[in-house]
């Protein structure tokens, strides 16, 4: 034995047979440096043996009882809610729905009491963009002119609660509404066809014959979410009404018709609580805030397995509702589970679907044994069916597959370092 | 009253048979805990939330495997979860080895002379601190292989990898170890 073999042997030494170590034994009575490295090496795992253990401090039990006992607690008022809930359901579903309504109808206090002080007649009829409790300002010179104006009076809607103006100015020829454009709230409260500065999505079509029609108040108002729901920005092009520092040059404005039934075209509705976008919710360039969930999920009959979760796009919830349903949740102080897509994190924290490619290493079932002996018999640890070493390691593996006569197809080692593959038979 | 006779009662949710379990348990776990964390009261805190796993998932275990296996796998898992959390939080656990282990060395050998029992509580110190700064999966290894003394198929059960693995697993952590003692080498010599 050479002083190569001894290290590497010395690596490898739990997987030795007796003779190997014998072997090594003989080496390191004649090498001086090899008795030393084994020396130190033996000395560390006697020492790492040695390690004392610990006593369970006096009171352990006593706290380990009093955990029980606020478990037992949980459990129980928790099937109680559920009880009440199964029971009651009905009722705080439909006083839900009340306070909802309340709320959207403060919400839009101001903006009514505005229009009743400002208008003389106390006439309104307008359009106001309402998003997610801001509407965007717009840019009265970049609307384009209502096609069948009449001659009512002009109101302008200046009521607006906030907004950005740099987000607030459409782009020139912008004049489709988006998916995500801003609620529209149209209100009528006479016959009466009057006018105000449409708005940009709405005005194409909104120059026909619906201006007589009373539309109930709020018909198409979009109630926030109660729940984590944002509609996201508006586009540029979804900019429609004039801003509070823009009113006399909206109160000029060519006059046209107010549209005054749901466009099913317009913007969302009041059925569209989930928006599709949901990226007003992710941090920025901040991994530990996408892991939004940890939890310990008691899987059948299986020891609870941890699943670390990541949630990258919030609008899928059926996956979390999944996971809610299907698994009891077991974990300490992270239990959260939001909506979102999961993926299972390596232990590096990267989503295993990024991780490096894994290539496969292909043999013949009749191989089968004898591939497998001389992969083990290498440092090659396995993470499912994965195999994990090193390039060098690998190369070696490859050369003894080869001087054994054993075939394998379909694999190349790509880079060196840590490398991962599958094994597959055909 | 034999383990199966508890665990039988533990699933119909009888307490004291819960705390038989538990007390025949507690200084395994509790020293799993204090391998993979480094830290005594990480380790006891971690062995609480484990047996709060166990009373609340016992109706899931069916004995295939023995309850110490289940158990160890248990503690494994929330330790791993403590680890994670520790690397999120960027807590650093200052490692006071020589403080905790030093209480006890001379319980080990009492013929061994005032300066040996210092050496051991030296390198039993470094062995501590340098474990602590394995990943975690050899840090699991070298806990249950080496510190716990269980042998390959237990191990291999609890960490639900074939036996070959274990050994292979074995190998690249202590090669890990021995990496990171390199800078306290006399200590061994």
């Amino acid at each position: 034995m050479d002083c190569e073999s001894f290290g590497k042997y010395l690596d490898n030494y739990e997987s030795l047979t007796e003779q190997e170590k014998s072997d090594m034994e003989k080496h390191a009575a004649e090498c001086e440096e090899c008795r030393a490295e084994l020396d130190f090496f033996m000395s560390m795992i006697s020492t790492a043996k040695s390690l004392p253990k610990i006593e369970p401090p006096a009171d352990f039990m006593d706290k380990l009882n009093t955990r029980l006992d606020a478990e037992d607690k949980r459990v129980v008022s928790a099937s109680k809610i559920k009880g009440h809930l199964r029971r009651y359901g009905i009722q705080y579903a439909a006083a839900a729905a009340c306070l909802a309504l309340v709320a959207v109808i403060t919400a839009n206090r101001s903006l009514l009491t505005d229009r009743m002080d400002t208008v003389p007649d106390g006439i309104i009829s307008e359009e106001t963009t309402v998003s997610d409790g801001s509407a965007r300002d717009g840019a009265q010179d970049n609307m384009p002119a209502p096609s069948t104006a009449t001659a009512a009076p002009t109101v302008s809607e200046s009521n607006v609660q906030s907004s950005d103006a740099s987000k607030a100015v459409p782009a020139e020829g912008d004049t489709e509404p988006t998916e995500n454009a801003p609620v529209t709230v149209a209100r009528q409260r006479t016959g009466i066809p009057r006018t105000s500065t449409p708005s940009v999505p709405a005005a194409p079509r909104q120059t026909s014959n619906t201006a007589n029609e009373p539309a109930p108040a709020f018909d198409n108002v979009s109630i926030p979410a109660v729940t984590e729901t944002h509609v996201s920005e508006p586009s540029p092009a979804e900019v429609s009404i004039p801003t509070a520092e823009q009113p006399d040059e909206a109160n000029g404005a060519e006059a046209a018709p107010i549209s005054s039934t749901p466009n099913e075209n317009d913007a969302p509705v009041m059925t569209r609580s989930v928006p599709d976008d949901y990226t007003a919710e992710k941090p920025d360039d901040d991994e530990d805030g996408y892991r939004i969930a940890l939890a310990s999920v008691v899987n059948g009959d299986d020891a609870p397995e941890t699943y670390d979760l990541r949630a990258e796009e919030v609008s899928e919830s059926l996956k979390a509702a999944e996971i809610q349903a299907n698994y009891s949740l077991a974990g300490t102080d992270n239990n959260d589970i939001a909506r979102g897509k999961y993926s299972k994190l390596n232990k590096d924290g990267i989503p295993i679907a990024d991780a490096t490619a894994i290539g496969s290493i292909k043999f013949s079932y009749d191989d089968e044994e004898r591939a497998m002996a001389v992969i083990n018999s290498y440092t090659v640890d396995k993470e499912d069916d994965i195999y994990v070493t090193d390039s060098v390691n690998l190369n070696l593996i490859l050369s003894k597959l080869r001087s054994e006569g054993i075939p394998y197809t379909d694999y190349t080692i790509a880079g060196s370092g840590e490398v991962k593959f599958q094994i597959k038979f055909k | 009253m034999t383990e199966n006779d508890l665990i039988r009662k533990c699933k119909k949710g009888n307490r004291e048979a819960f705390n038989a379990l538990f007390s025949r348990y507690q200084s395994q776990v509790i020293n799993i805990a204090y391998g993979m964390l480094s830290d005594r009261e990480d380790a006891c805190d971690a062995a609480q939330e484990v047996f709060v796993k166990v009373y609340k998932s016992i109706s899931s275990f069916n004995e295939k495997s023995s309850f110490s296996t289940w158990l160890y796998r248990i503690t494994a898992n929330t330790c791993s979860d403590f680890l994670r959390k520790r690397q999120r939080g960027g807590n650093v656990i200052s490692i006071n080895a020589a403080a905790d282990d030093g209480r006890e060395f001379d319980i080990e050998d009492e013929n061994s002379s005032v300066d040996e029992k210092m050496e051991l509580s030296e390198r039993q110190a470094a062995v501590r601190a340098a474990i602590s700064e394995l990943k975690e999966e050899h840090r699991i290894i070298i806990t249950l292989c080496d510190i716990e003394g269980l042998g390959y198929d237990e191990i291999a059960s609890i960490l639900k990898i074939p036996s070959g693995t274990v050994k292979s697993r074995i190998n690249r952590a202590r090669s890990a170890l021995k990496k990171i003692l390199m800078k306290n080498r006399e200590l061994f010599l």
